[in-house]
């Protein structure tokens, strides 16, 4: 530009554009004065004359740091600076300086100002919009999207846009709009996009595709902008998915929210402010029984027409509505009563919307069914609770702690104590004090859920002190949180009940004993042919414990044709219920072994036979014996045979005694009878010869006497022979006795001449179990007789004794008297036979009874004037009548 | 010395008789009754020395008088002599253990011996 410039083509320049645009200009030198000042300046700052321009202009003392004029004149190059004009509230300026050569070949600068504030203030604010429109752009939370027009081609886009797209700007400024969609929706964005681009600025819903292929809903604003003389498209695209959620959650809850108010027993009525009917739900319809027409009409006031004359007090319920328009943000609740008999509930609230009453919401229960449910139960719950308290079985609801609250009639009857005294106890207070501790144990286990309830068999203790058996079921009682609340209690009385058990375990005792006991085998068998019971002594039959027993088959025990039968015999008592009694012979080990058994059904409370019981004993002994016996039975019948014919002679015997024992009472009182008088003869006699004292009746006195007493010697035999008893046995002497009485004899005919010979063959042996007395008195009478025989006083004896036939001893007496006549011996024995002048002619009966007696025998033999032979037989032992 | 009193008892009259005579003329005041509850009364009343029974009597017997005897106890101690004609070993046995009577006349008895009799029983009570 140097010398190229002119100056004169400078100052024309300068001279146009100055003055136009009202810009001073001012020539400066190399020095800094100023050679020329624009006038405008002059007029502003004054004259300039003199000073510097640094000075003039800028205020400064020295150059300018930046000073334009300086750098001109070195450069000789048009130099644009921009300035800040302290002088004038620094307003900024650019100076063009432009240096040029006088003629004379100075080289000064032509400075003009143009003042830039604006300029500079718009640039800024262009700066600040386009930064601002820019973070806009950038920052803006959708995508933006500048596309060509005419191509196409995206030319821009923002941060959000890449983000949403996934593709690197590099990519995406390289695609065009199509490619931004999914196939299915390019063909509608495209329209959008051209209508967009013919001026039409419209807002569009289609859907794009990220590079990752996600298809993203997107609402487009798109707008035509003019940019540098080609038109571009900027489309806003809003990623609408979440509201697309929105959308459908939306829906979804609403579709929900409407189905619920459908299906709500509720009658729903919103309305808004104003009064209109907003919302209602068909049950609302329903409960108000409104007609079509009605809800048609969407006449509000006819609705509540309707309605009111429903109702019982029309009046107040008109008067509660217009209560609820006028204070509409108060919860209201009351009760409509209807005149046909329902019972409405009726629930107000207000509509509020971001705190502020938007409407209002009425709600309309249909309580009639639930009144009366509610009544019913109110009923029943007093029903209940009569049950409760008037209950036969005892109950009683108890604290956590265990506090008694509210026991029944039948509880306090179990206890003695009245409510009011049990309501001031616990329930361990009335606890046997032995168990007080299990039954704390029990409720805590209750509480702490490790059962759902207990039984529990205890004692309480009434009031009286009596101790009494119950059976308590408890269980927990929830509130409606399901938090345990209280225990409940049933409580029977089981004293009886135990005193019952008692009774029936000591009787079942009683039977275990008595079957144990028994010598007898005992057995339960049950349906199935199975040992349900067996007694020790059956167990030991088998060598055995009872328990090893228990549940085995019989023929584990017995051979199977034994248990065939006895299977069958079992059977038959189950099918009839009928007992059975068999003597059978079994096979038992090798052995044969009967039993007497005896089957009888067992038959349960229900009435069936649940086993039979058997008693089976053995009876092989018997059975034995039995045979035994008979075998031997011909030989007793000959034995009893024998002996009835020697028990009857027996008897003969004995009966002759009874019969000589009557005579010996009858005798007894015969001699008495006739002692008597001659008692009083012999005192009579007595005393007459007391009296009279003379000799001559001393004769007849002694006669007298001597008569009384020989009366008195026949009535001593008498006596004997009727009184002769059944010998008292005892070991004598038969020699002895022998040698007495003839002594005795001797002395009785003591002026006879007898000779005696004893021949005695007396040993050990010789000595008979016999009655002394008796023998004496049979030796005696046969001495007796064999002296009397003798006529002349004269004569002899010969006694032998001796063993005979090994079982006797003999005694015989031989006289050689003067015998006695065949005629008489037949009558011998026969009593009050006597040949005697003097005597009973008892002697020899008495003899023959007495052997008789003695078992043994008297046989006399005689010869007439040659004597007789008295055999006597006395037998050595005490045998058996009749023989060996 | 008092003279003794003897109560003699038997319902044979004829004997009765002989042995009052015979008792009499020994020297003893004699009382005879006939049967065995004139027998308790007269010995209540006399309070005799000693009794002289029968045993065999057709009202009461002599085992029952003397029994009832003992049952007073004014006639209680009174020493019985008893007579019978008959007795057994069983009435002889009781006379001796339960009556008391240890002293008994067989008929028909020597009148002698009733003396001997009745005097060592009046030696045995003095």
């Amino acid at each position: 530009m140097h010398n190229a410039i002119d100056r004169a083509d400078v100052l024309k320049y300068l001279e146009k554009v100055f003055p136009s645009a009202g810009i001073g200009v001012d020539i400066m030198d190399a020095k800094y004065n100023i050679r020329y000042i624009d006038p405008c300046w002059k007029k502003r700052y004054g004259d300039p004359a003199g000073r510097k321009c640094y000075q003039y202009f800028m205020g400064r003392k020295k150059v300018c740091p930046n000073c334009g004029v300086a750098k001109a004149l070195r450069t000789k190059k048009i130099i644009v600076t921009e300035e800040i004009l302290s002088a004038e509230n620094n307003r900024p300026i650019i100076v063009t300086t432009v240096p040029f050569r006088t003629k004379e070949g100075e080289w000064l600068v032509a400075e003009t100002n143009v003042d830039i504030a604006d300029m500079k203030q718009a640039q800024e604010d262009l700066k600040d919009s386009i930064h601002w429109y820019r973070s806009l752009f950038e920052e803006s939370n959708d995508a933006i999207f500048i596309a060509d027009a005419a191509s196409h081609m995206l030319v821009d886009c923002n941060k959000k846009a890449l983000a949403m797209m996934g593709y690197s700007r590099r990519k995406l400024m390289s695609m065009r709009v199509e490619q931004l969609h999914p196939k299915e929706s390019v063909a509608f964005a495209m329209k959008s996009f051209k209508g967009m681009v013919i001026g039409k600025a419209i807002s569009t819903e289609t859907e794009i595709v990220t590079k990752s292929g996600k298809i993203i809903p997107v609402i487009i604003t798109g707008t035509l902008i003019i940019a540098h003389g080609k038109k571009r498209l900027m489309g806003v695209f809003r990623d609408i998915s979440m509201r697309r959620e929105s959308e459908k959650a939306l829906a979804l809850t609403n579709s929900f929210l409407s189905a619920t108010i459908e299906s709500l027993f509720t009658g729903i009525l919103v309305r808004d402010l104003a009064g209109k009917a907003m919302l209602y739900n068909k049950k609302f319809i329903e409960m108000w029984h409104f007609p079509k027409s009605i809800i048609a009409a969407k006449d509000d006031n006819a609705l509540l027409r309707f309605a009111k004359d429903q109702l019982k007090d029309p009046k107040l319920f008109l008067k509660k509505v217009k209560e609820a328009y006028r204070n509409p943000g108060k919860e209201r609740f009351d009760i409509l009563e209807f005149k046909d008999g329902r019972v409405f509930e009726r629930y107000f609230r207000p509509q509020i919307l971001d705190g502020k009453i938007i409407g209002m919401l009425w709600a309309f229960h249909d309580i009639t069914m639930s009144k009366i449910n509610q009544d019913k139960l109110c009923a029943s719950e007093e029903k209940l609770n009569k049950m409760f308290v008037n209950a036969s079985v005892g109950a009683v609801v108890v604290s956590l702690k265990g506090n008694i609250l509210l026991p029944n009639k039948a509880f306090c009857d179990i206890l003695g104590y009245s409510s009011d005294e049990l309501s001031h106890m616990t329930i361990l207070d009335i606890t046997y004090p032995q168990e007080r501790k299990y039954t704390r144990q029990l409720m805590k286990n209750l509480l702490n859920n490790n059962c759902e309830s207990f039984r529990v068999e205890k004692r309480y203790v009434r009031k009286d002190g009596v101790v009494r058996w119950v059976e308590v079921s408890v269980s927990l009682l929830h509130d409606s949180h399901g938090n345990p609340e209280s225990f409940l209690g049933q409580v029977t009385d089981i004293t009886a009940r135990k005193q019952v058990d008692e009774e029936l375990r000591l009787s079942e005792e009683r039977y275990r004993v008595l079957s144990e006991s028994a010598n007898d085998a005992i057995y339960m068998i049950d349906k199935d042919g199975r040992i349900a019971y067996v007694n020790t002594y059956a167990a030991e039959y088998f060598t055995v414990n009872p328990a090893d027993m228990l549940g085995k088959p019989l023929s584990d025990f017995f051979a199977p044709e034994t248990v065939h039968m006895q299977l069958r015999e079992i059977k038959q008592v189950f099918r009839t219920g009928v007992s059975m009694h068999a003597i059978r012979e079994f096979d038992f080990r090798g052995q044969k072994v009967w039993l007497d058994t005896r089957l009888c059904p067992i038959i349960t409370a229900d009435g069936m036979i649940k086993y039979v019981m058997g008693t089976s004993r053995d009876i092989t002994l018997l059975k034995r014996s039995e045979a035994i016996l008979k075998r031997d039975k011909m030989e007793l019948k000959e034995l009893v045979d024998k002996k009835s014919s020697e028990l009857l002679a027996s008897q003969d015997k004995l009966n002759r005694a009874q019969r000589l024992s009557d005579i010996g009472a009858f005798a007894a009182t015969v001699a008495h009878e006739l002692r008597s008088p001659l008692a009083a003869i012999r005192l009579a006699a007595y005393n007459i010869m007391k009296k009279s004292g003379m000799s001559p009746i001393k004769g007849n006195i002694d006669n007298i006497e001597r008569k009384v007493m020989e009366s008195e010697h026949i009535i001593q035999d008498l006596l004997l022979y009727a009184s002769i008893k059944v010998p008292t046995r005892e070991p004598v002497n038969a020699c002895d006795v022998s040698d007495e009485c003839l002594k005795l004899t001797r002395e009785i005919f003591y002026d006879y001449e007898v000779e005696v010979e004893r021949d005695y063959k007396c040993s050990a042996d010789t000595i008979v179990q016999a009655d002394p007395i008796q023998m004496k008195e049979v030796f005696n009478n046969v001495l007796c007789n064999a002296y009397e025989s003798f006529k002349k006083k004269k004569g002899r004896i010969k006694i032998e004794i001796a063993l005979y036939q090994r079982d006797y001893l003999r005694i015989l007496i031989t006289d050689n008297g003067q015998g006695i006549p065949p005629e008489k011996m037949r009558h011998i024995f026969e009593p009050f036979l006597s040949t005697k002048a003097k005597g009973t002619g008892l002697g020899l009966p008495v003899c023959n009874q007495i052997m008789n007696l003695h078992n043994g025998k008297i046989k006399i033999s005689s010869q007439l004037n040659e004597g007789t032979i008295v055999s006597l037989l006395f037998p050595i032992r005490d045998t058996i009548p009749g023989g060996k | 010395m008092a003279e003794k009193k003897i109560l003699i008892v038997d319902d044979d009259k004829g004997f009765l008789e002989e042995l009052k005579e015979m008792l009499e003329a020994t020297g003893y005041i004699v009382i005879a009754v006939i049967d065995g509850y004139l027998a308790l009364k007269a010995a209540q009343t006399t309070k005799p020395d000693l009794i002289i029974l029968d045993l065999r009597m057709q009202s009461m017997s002599g085992f029952e008088v003397a029994d009832r005897l003992k049952g007073f106890a004014q006639t209680a101690k009174i020493p019985i002599i008893a007579m019978t004609g008959y007795y057994t070993m069983k009435e002889h046995i009781w006379l001796m253990n339960f009556c008391g009577i240890k002293r008994c006349l067989r008929k028909p008895f020597n009148p002698l011996d009733v003396i001997t009799e009745i005097e060592s029983v009046f030696k045995e009570v003095s």
